[in-house]
């Protein structure tokens, strides 16, 4: 009898021990953290190709949405990032289709077939970074504030964000997840304004 | 004692359902842990394939500017190659990898260069042996040019050439006094016939002159195929007679017959085989041609079973040399007025400038007037480009200050105004109302590239009286040299008939001091004749001092008139009463290069520091943007980079 107390108190100290761990890294979180992961490299992986195939930046750029144009087989097509960083979906037009974008995500529509995907819905903050050719960042967007500059100057453009998933009431919330692209070229954009 | 063994039995049922508990929650962590590093190993891993494929487009761009694919297995129009990376770089990935490269038509931009042994020379390829120039008649390697074999010469003197032989699509041959390529696969057909086009001479780059139907040309960065035979000067985009690669798109329905033509990727594509639903990259089907590159990585995991690929393609062409109206690679000037504006030089009627002209195809509402002029600095320490009062219908090009908000390093008057061909202004610059501050950009682009040393192993010494240099009917540069500088002071005019290159070791004074000494000579000058070969190009090693009547290029198009120079030790200046139309480039100096006067320009300059200490009027040749010039080493870039997503677009590699 007191052996078996002894095991069993083994076992259920071993399970609790690693049950504690699971919840503090993966465990009670595990469906999160690699959600999480493999979203963010989606976004990291989809943005980079988009921007270095991109001939221009259509319209205005801001810091949570662009729109760019891309070379195809047979002409152009544009393709829309939109992060909603509110609590509420945002119903929006984007590449020229009319969309609602949940909250707190990046949608990405493609100009060609109208087709959105969420790349990440778990994102606490979401910046897309606009430089020049010599690395000079684009802090001013309105052409009324000074210091303004034409966007046609826009030579790289980067991303970085965090995301977290999960609750805090049921012990589920993730560390914050934080990513950042390299400063990406539009490979295919003119040299000339 | 049954009951004790009892509540034993249930204690290790119970742990073992707990063991069983862990053991599961172990094992799902396990797998989900093991899943997690495959998917992160197959994301590195499309990263690494992609840096793979970006290196496998530098190899073929290396091959480009080398001008060679000595190294590269050939077969016709096609170069391709296939090389590996040491895993050992890839760290303890455990990755093999590989690189595919494909080049269709190599050799579209075959340089003139000098005969060789080694090389394996095509159809139509020039190459100097013994001072004079030859061109490839036969493919051929080792084959001596004045032995006749495969080489006949090139400059307005060439015996006939074709024979009974069999003839493939492309082929180049001559025959009574005119060059011929082949339109279709033909055996004993002599030319002139349906099997020949009577415009074998004309580049892949569209030049003025005659086209037949289905000519592929390449004109500002854009493929067109001729729809009509024409001779007239009708560059495209002209609906009469070209139609844009941007239309008649491939179609996987369509039942392609040969010689049917489709674009992709912005490029021509001719069918050579009958086919349905085959993507025309595959070349045992179609043939272009446009340089395009396929470039693909391959990363195989170390498993062995698992194989990522990247696939781009990538359509080559020189780096233009004169994207600006006016580029200073340090400091842009304007000191006073003037004007600075835009046009197209190549639309219209040969000889006249064109500029702000009504007829076909403009019209009074829509003139040959543009805004596309960018004045460019590339000072990063102090203001780029300083305009005090000039009338700009463009852009300005500066660099950005290191501090927020990361302005560009530029200075306009109050008087200044930069706006749209209307006059228009979307965003006023707080101190110069008229200066539109949409139309100021942060990244300029002031190419610098190397200026060729022309080769004068077959040059003539420059007559120093009034002369004809060149040939109407020449087809390479000739070359003449002034070997203690040249100073046209003594009434000489220089009439440049056909393609000339004027090297000259020292100062080129132009009427610099006639103006001043009495009594005052008849001016001199040099003129371009109006024919459609006539062109200048001129090397300096010294000062330069243009005045008087400077140069006349009746051709009036800019393209036809470049001046490099390369002095560091004097300050350059320019102030004639002739209208300029032609290129300046002085962007490799130190010095200075001023503009004096009220002056007229049609085209563009670039030089290290450039002040315009007058009112210029600078009318800026947008048809310079995809000029390419002969006498300055332009590197090959990338102009269209895609990363093929498509499995249809993909092709299959070596």
């Amino acid at each position: 009898m007191t052996l078996s107390l002894m095991v069993m108190t083994a076992v259920l100290s071993t399970y609790v021990f690693l049950a504690r761990n699971f919840t503090r890294s993966l465990g009670l979180t595990s469906s999160n953290q690699p959600t999480l992961n493999s979203q963010s490299r989606r976004v990291l992986s989809a943005f980079a190709q988009d921007v270095q195939m991109a001939s221009a930046i259509s319209g205005i750029p801001g810091t949570n949405s662009a729109t760019f144009v891309l070379p195809t087989g047979s002409g152009t097509k544009s393709v829309a990032y939109y992060f909603n960083s509110t609590a509420a979906p945002v119903p929006t037009t984007l590449a020229g289709y009319s969309t609602s974008v949940p909250a707190m995500s990046l949608v990405r529509v493609d100009g060609s077939s109208g087709a959105t995907l969420t790349l990440h819905s778990n994102l606490l903050t979401f910046t897309i970074s606009y430089y020049d050719a010599s690395g000079g960042l684009y802090t001013v967007f309105s052409d009324s504030v000074a210091g303004f500059s034409s966007y046609l100057g826009i030579k790289q453009v980067g991303i970085d964000f965090t995301a977290q998933a999960g609750s805090a009431t049921n012990g589920t919330l993730t560390q914050i997840f934080s990513s950042a692209s390299p400063r990406l070229l539009l490979r295919n954009k003119g040299l000339l304004p | 004692m049954k009951h004790a063994r009892s509540e034993q039995g249930s204690l290790i049922l119970l742990v073992l359902c707990m063991v069983a508990v862990v053991g599961i929650a172990l094992a799902s962590y396990l797998s989900l842990g093991s899943q997690s590093m495959k998917l992160s190993n197959r994301l590195y891993a499309k990263d690494v394939s992609l840096k793979l494929a970006e290196m496998g487009l530098e190899q073929a761009l290396r091959s480009f500017n080398y001008n060679t694919f000595g190294s590269w297995t050939l077969s016709g129009n096609t170069a391709s190659q296939t090389f590996s990376v040491s895993s050992a770089r890839y760290g303890s990935s455990g990755f093999t990898t590989a690189v595919n490269i494909r080049v269709d038509n190599h050799n579209a931009f075959i340089q003139d260069a000098v005969w060789n042994t080694t090389t394996n020379y095509r159809v139509d390829q020039f190459v100097l042996y013994s001072g004079n120039w030859y061109r490839a008649f036969n493919a051929n390697k080792n084959s001596i040019p004045s032995s006749g074999t495969d080489w006949s010469v090139a400059s307005g003197s060439a015996t006939a050439t074709w024979n009974i032989s069999a003839y493939n699509i492309g082929d180049i041959v001559y025959r009574t006094s005119a060059w011929y390529r082949a339109l279709t696969a033909n055996t004993n057909q002599a030319p002139p016939n349906a099997s020949w086009s009577t415009a074998p001479l004309l580049p892949i780059n569209w030049t003025s002159g005659a086209y037949n139907l289905n000519d592929i040309v390449y004109d500002r960065g854009f493929w067109y195929r001729c729809t009509l035979a024409h001779i007239a000067s009708n560059p495209p985009p002209n609906a009469s007679y070209w139609a844009s690669a941007d239309t008649s798109s491939w179609s996987t329905t369509t039942t392609y017959l040969v010689n049917d033509y489709v674009s992709n990727g912005g490029v021509w594509y001719r069918c050579i085989q009958g086919n349905t639903n085959i993507t025309p990259n595959n070349a045992s089907y179609w043939a272009t041609n446009a340089p395009v590159v396929y470039a693909e990585g391959v990363v195989t995991l170390p498993d062995g079973t698992s194989t990522i690929k990247t696939q781009v393609r990538a359509i080559i062409a020189n780096a233009p040399l004169f994207p600006n109206a006016a580029a200073a690679a340090n400091t842009l000037t304007f000191s006073s007025g003037g004007t600075v504006d835009s046009y197209d030089s190549s639309r219209g009627v040969t000889g006249t400038s064109n500029y702000n002209s009504t007829s076909s195809p403009y019209s009074g509402s829509s003139p040959n007037l543009g805004d596309s002029a960018v004045l460019a600095g590339g000072n990063t320490s102090s203001n780029a480009v300083v305009v005090t009062s000039t009338n700009i219908k463009g852009y300005i090009a500066a660099p950005s200050n290191t501090t927020s908000p990361y302005a560009p390093r530029y200075s306009v008057g109050g008087s200044a105004r930069l706006t749209n061909t209307a006059g228009a202004v979307t965003s006023p610059h707080p101190t110069a109302a008229n200066v539109d501050l949409t139309r100021i950009v942060r990244s300029p682009y002031i190419p610098r590239f190397d200026i060729l040393s022309p080769n004068t192993g077959a040059s003539t010494t420059l007559p120093t009286v009034t002369s004809n240099l060149g040939f109407a009917n020449d087809t390479t540069w000739r070359t003449y040299t002034a070997a203690t500088g040249l100073d046209i002071r003594d009434g000489r005019i220089y009439t440049i008939d056909g393609p000339v290159r004027i090297v000259v070791s020292g100062a080129y004074y132009q009427n610099l001091y006639a103006m001043s000494l009495p009594p005052t000579p008849p001016p001199g000058q040099i003129i371009i004749s109006n024919n459609s070969r006539a062109k200048l190009e001129m090397f300096i090693s010294g000062d330069i001092a243009i005045y008087g009547n400077g140069i006349d290029n009746q051709t009036r198009i800019p393209a036809n008139l470049a001046i490099y120079a390369t002095t560091t030790s004097t300050a350059p200046d320019f102030n004639t009463a002739t209208d300029f139309y032609g290129t300046i480039y002085f962007t490799n100096s130190s010095s200075r290069f001023t503009v004096l006067g009220n002056r007229t320009f049609y085209g563009a300059i670039s030089a290290n520091n450039l002040t315009f200490s007058a009112s210029p009027i600078i009318h800026y040749d947008t048809a310079l943007r995809y000029t390419t010039f002969s006498g300055v080493d332009s590197p090959f870039v990338i102009t269209v980079w895609r990363e093929l997503t498509d499995p249809a677009e993909k092709v299959t590699l070596p």
